[in-house]
């Protein structure tokens, strides 16, 4: 990118952005160190600005809303409210070693402790309680994946006196296979996706724009179609991209869904991906390992997806979040918008896998290792999220059962780097490489 | 003052009446939460019993499918499911209550599945969009009962069974109004066994029972001595042992907040609507527990309401260790009675009852607090 | 007035003998694997030391965990009401007091009449209690009562990560294979107790004077740390902070016997 951008940005991270921006500001701060001068992609491009508008939405006076890592934001967007991620900041932290004074902090406050409530979300009680979280105007929140989430933002919701809506998501699915399925859940999500409108409206005092939306949406399907296709391409052998290709796509959907970044974006990996495949170039050189890693990366440890390549030529596909599967669908109408816009809710991210019986885990992860032609799964479980850890094993039969692929499973929290260190997290990936895999 | 012995004999799962129903060729089904509307089986005329593991030692296989760092309730179900214990059931009945209920529902489908299982999705917030869809869930439960046991559920059964646990919930709440009283009649350990009875008997037998107990209790003219008058509030307590600790240091239970408690029979269903109306509105608008996310005012207003109608002395909150949905509750619990000055004890426990001591310890020096005021 | 309270804790056994509310003598005995016996060579031992019979004792309050097994006794009081009103009646500003016993650690929080309003405990974990530290002495081959003053002897305080203290005991060998100085291991040690304290204190919040009671207590290394983490001094019990839970229960024998 070029420089003079790259020193813009560095400036506006100075700016006076008030004691409730500061976390931000670290992150940003954070985010640009990480990377080199001349390598600041479209991802980082995106995720720079996306931080960067919760201040400039402050200073023009737009209301700013907090979402969870599983909605997308493009309702958002399309009432002219900033959204933020809230999971941005945990997982954003992570590798800077910033989680764990503010989950100290919690665990002091007598807001749940390890390995109780997820801490995913715990750090933003206690950053809240020192004055440096984003206070949003708005909060919004699902009743799934998970107990620790919902909780963690009632909390949030009570000690600040946020105003709040909240969708319960079903435990069905719409898909006709299956034995879990019922045909009425698409239009329970239309109703209460229709309820969060009129709660929106309430609270900005706008209407919603329904073209605004309606070209929202639009972009949502161009970006969902390149990640179709970069999905697509990652089941070649080699694999065109590194480890750490997938993530990136699901940033561009959670925080940036429906945006010019996020089309972008997704066609810059997707882009990569194709002259990869086309000219025979592996995103890991010689590869020899494909590792499919179905829960989420370990934040704080910013290196270990480059010590597997390096050390085993191991390539990880997709992390479960990054294995972003929604289909593009027909926005054509209004309603069928709407229609786009629950399914997408009860499929996205973690929600799609989670949030029902095992049988909608297992089979994502069964199609994963088999389309995908995974040589092993390893399974790293955070200890307080319950609903995954308590699932790992049995599916981890399933694999076994069906395709013969080893899994490990392990515990450990991806946003506090104490609990398992990355010593051990490493060593126990190489004694099952070297001692199962190879 | 003894309980009705037959109350005592109900309370293991597989009891006298248990063993009869099946003689008669009934079936049974093991249900886990409060959320699940029983009047259904009532009107299928299958005994709903509640899932408890009281008589489970250790959990190896819980620990090894649902790893050591979840609700130790739902391991020792998974343990005795896998160990058999349960074959008397001829099925399951579940519903998302919280993620280890739900996972422990998988884990039991593929690991000790039952002939039966099925799992109702009961909404997370209460609103007329919501109830509609809980009547819709209710539906498809009905529907696969009357398939899978080949019985027809009506609406005039439904409406039957409905009054007979409105009955029950009327009769319980009578119970409880005894307690108000300066020396309450009956201890919380006894009110714990009845309510513990209760769960695994058939209902209408349970309304005979209490009716007889009620009478005895109106005769027999108890009172109580103690030191102090404690609500609890917590999730899936049934064990009289856990209250029983507490009243012997001088802590009469006069109330409390409890899944087999107050959350289980407080509100009533209203008998002038349709019955899966009346069903799906009573049951996710009752008194609720944390996995109703817009809940917690409700919550906080009903505990302060009880403190003060029962004249509660201190509140003792229990949590399951690991329970994301009881720490998040107590801490917001906390901060109201530290804001109220009422005093309270944060006890964390196990579902198997054990380091007793270390219970009585911090039980008795609470009482000598309340002593002290 | 001759009253007399007996403390039968985890790792010792304690009695304290009250003469007209001043205190004419106290043991400190080896717990032993019956509480009613460790109870009686306590009271035995104290009752040789004055040249008293039980008979003379008018009213026996019995604390600790053995305390309802103790059969000479007229009633049993927790331990931690027994500390509180014992820490506070040497010091009547005193409104907190972390009591680091042999196998548990208790913060007590009283008001100005010695009575608890708040307290928290931990006794599921051996990490911040006495056992830790005896662990350690093992590991690293001193003595208990060395401990505290090495501590205070480090240049370079190593850091002990690991939560558990059966963990922190490995992380102290590799430390000791790496050749680390032993007193900035045992400093490690210290500042990792009081860690564990620390979390226990902000349960029920500090509030001053404080006072550091039980059988770490007398280790001068842990109250270095934890004075270091709280920013202000303990105040210093005049008697021998053992046995401040037996007095306690001397105190609570006394006003039983005056009502």
């Amino acid at each position: 990118m070029d420089i003079e951008k790259f020193n813009e940005y560095k400036k506006l991270t100075r700016g006076n952005w008030g004691k409730d921006l500061s976390m931000l500001k670290m992150m940003t701060v954070g985010l640009l160190n990480q990377y080199k001068e001349d390598e600041l992609t479209p991802i980082m491009e995106m995720m720079l600005n996306y931080l960067l508008d919760v201040p400039k939405a402050r200073k023009e006076g737009r209301k700013f809303i907090m979402h969870p890592f599983n909605y997308g934001p493009e309702i958002f967007y399309a009432m002219d409210l900033t959204p933020l991620m809230q999971e941005t900041y945990s997982v954003g932290l992570a590798p800077l070693r910033l989680n764990e004074p503010y989950l100290d902090l919690t665990n002091k406050i007598g807001y749940g402790d390890n390995p109780t409530v997820c801490n995913a979300q715990r750090p933003l009680i206690g950053s809240y309680m020192q004055g440096v979280a984003p206070i949003p105007d708005l909060l919004f929140f699902l009743s799934t994946p998970c107990n620790s989430l919902a909780m963690t933002y009632q909390v949030f919701e009570q000690l600040a006196n946020i105003p709040t809506f909240n969708i319960d998501i079903p435990y069905w699915t719409y898909d006709k296979v299956g034995e879990f399925n019922d045909d009425q859940v698409i239009d329970y999500m239309i109703t209460q996706t229709k309820e969060l409108i009129s709660w929106l409206e309430q609270q900005t005092d706008q209407k919603l724009n329904l073209e605004k939306l309606q070209e929202t949406m639009v972009k949502v399907n161009q970006a969902r179609q390149y990640i179709l296709e970069f999905n697509e391409l990652l089941k070649t052998v080699p694999c065109p991209v590194n480890s750490q290709g997938a993530f990136g796509n699901f940033i561009s959907m959670v925080g940036c869904g429906g945006t010019d970044a996020a089309v972008k974006s997704t066609k810059y990996l997707r882009d990569i991906a194709a002259t990869n495949v086309k000219n025979k170039i592996a995103g890991v050189p010689d590869e020899k390992i494909r590792i499919a890693w179905p829960y989420t990366h370990i934040f704080f440890d910013g290196e270990l997806l480059t010590w597997l390549e390096e050390t085993f030529q191991a390539v990880v596909i997709m992390d479960l979040l990054g294995f972003y599967q929604v289909l593009p669908h027909d926005v054509s109408t209004t309603e069928k918008c709407f229609e786009s816009l629950a399914k997408g809710a009860l499929d996205f991210s973690m929600i799609g896998t989670c949030r029902g019986p095992i049988e909608y885990y297992i089979d994502f992860l069964l199609n994963y290792v088999k389309d995908y032609k995974i040589d092993c799964v390893i399974m790293p479980m955070q200890f307080a999220c319950k609903h995954a850890y308590s699932m790992a094993r049995v599916s981890s039969e399933a694999v076994r059962e069906e395709t013969d692929v080893p899994v490990y499973i392990f515990g450990c929290d991806p946003y506090d780097s104490r609990e398992v260190t990355s010593e051990s997290i490493r060593g126990g990936i190489s004694d099952f490489i070297t001692q199962v895999v190879l | 003052m003894p309980i009705i012995e037959e109350f005592e004999n109900s309370i293991p799962l597989m009891n006298p009446w248990v063993n009869n129903w099946k003689n008669e060729g009934k079936k049974v089904l093991g249900y886990f939460c409060s959320y699940i509307p029983e009047e259904i089986f009532h009107s299928a005329d299958i005994l709903p019993v509640r899932m408890r593991a009281r008589e489970c030692a250790d959990t190896p296989m819980g620990d090894a499918y649902m790893t050591p760092t979840t609700c130790s309730f739902t391991r020792c179900c998974l343990e005795l499911v896998n160990r058999k214990q349960y074959k008397f059931l001829d099925g399951i009945i579940s519903c998302n209550s919280c993620d280890q209920i739900r996972r422990l529902y998988d884990n039991i489908r593929y690991k000790a599945p039952f002939p039966y299982h099925y799992i109702m999705g009961v909404p997370g917030n209460v609103s007329d969009t919501t109830i509609d869809w809980f009547k819709h869930e209710i539906t498809k439960l009905i529907q696969h009962i009357e398939q899978n046991f080949s019985v027809s559920i009506t609406d005039e059964k439904l409406n039957k069974s409905i009054k007979v646990y409105n009955k029950s919930r009327t009769l319980l709440k009578d119970l409880y109004m005894l307690r108000k009283q300066n020396n309450p009649p009956i201890t919380g350990t006894d009110v714990m066994n009845i309510l513990t009875a209760g769960t695994s008997m058939p209902r209408d037998q349970f309304n005979e029972l209490l009716e007889s107990q009620l009478t005895q209790i109106a005769q027999e003219n108890n009172s109580i001595d103690y030191k102090s008058r404690i609500m609890i509030i917590g999730s899936m307590l049934d064990e009289p042992e856990f209250i029983e600790i507490i009243e012997n240091l001088g802590g009469l239970v006069v109330t409390d907040s409890l899944c087999l408690g107050t959350r289980y029979f407080w509100d009533l269903v209203d008998e002038t609507l349709d019955p899966i109306d009346g069903l799906a509105k009573r049951y996710l608008s009752k008194i609720s527990c944390p996995r109703m996310t817009d809940g917690h005012q409700k919550r906080e207003q009903f505990m302060m309401d009880m403190i003060k109608d029962f004249n509660v002395d201190g509140v003792i909150l229990e949590r399951m260790k690991f329970c994301a949905l009881w720490w998040p509750e107590i801490f917001l619990l906390r901060n109201k009675l530290k804001e109220t000055g009422i005093p309270s004890l944060e006890l964390e426990r196990e579902y198997i009852l054990s380091g007793a001591g270390a219970m009585k310890t911090r039980v008795q020096t609470f009482i000598e607090v309340l002593e002290s005021r | 007035m001759i009253v007399a309270g007996c403390d039968v804790g985890s790792l010792t056994g304690k009695a304290v003998i009250l003469k007209d509310g001043e205190i004419f003598g106290y043991s400190i005995v080896p717990t032993t694997p019956k509480p009613e016996r460790t109870a009686k060579n306590a009271m035995d031992e104290v009752l040789k030391k004055v040249n008293l019979s039980l008979d003379d004792i008018e009213y026996i309050v019995g604390t600790g965990y053995g305390r309802v097994k103790i059969p000479f006794a007229n009633s049993e009081t927790s331990e931690l009401t027994c500390h509180g009103r014992g820490a506070h009646s040497f010091i009547p500003s005193i409104r907190t007091i972390i009591d680091v016993g042999g196998q548990d650690c208790k913060v007590i929080k009283v008001d100005k009449n010695g009575k608890i309003l708040d307290f928290a405990m931990n006794d599921k974990c051996a990490a911040g209690t006495g056992r830790f530290l005896e662990v350690m002495a093992k590991t690293l081959e001193l003595k208990l009562e060395e401990l505290g003053p090495i501590s205070l002897k480090a240049k370079n305080q190593a850091k002990i990560t690991a939560q558990c203290s059966v963990f922190a005991e490995t992380e102290v060998v590799s430390l000791m294979a790496d050749g680390i100085e032993v007193s900035d291991i045992v400093a490690g040690i210290h500042d990792a107790i009081a860690s564990r304290i620390m979390s226990l204190v902000y349960r029920v919040g500090l509030e001053e004077d404080f006072t550091i009671t039980g059988g770490v207590a007398k280790n001068t290394g842990v109250v270095a740390y934890l004075e270091k983490r709280i920013g202000v001094a303990a105040k210093n019990l005049p008697v021998d902070p053992q046995i401040v839970g037996a007095l306690g229960a001397a105190l609570i024998a006394q006003e039983q016997l005056g009502t």
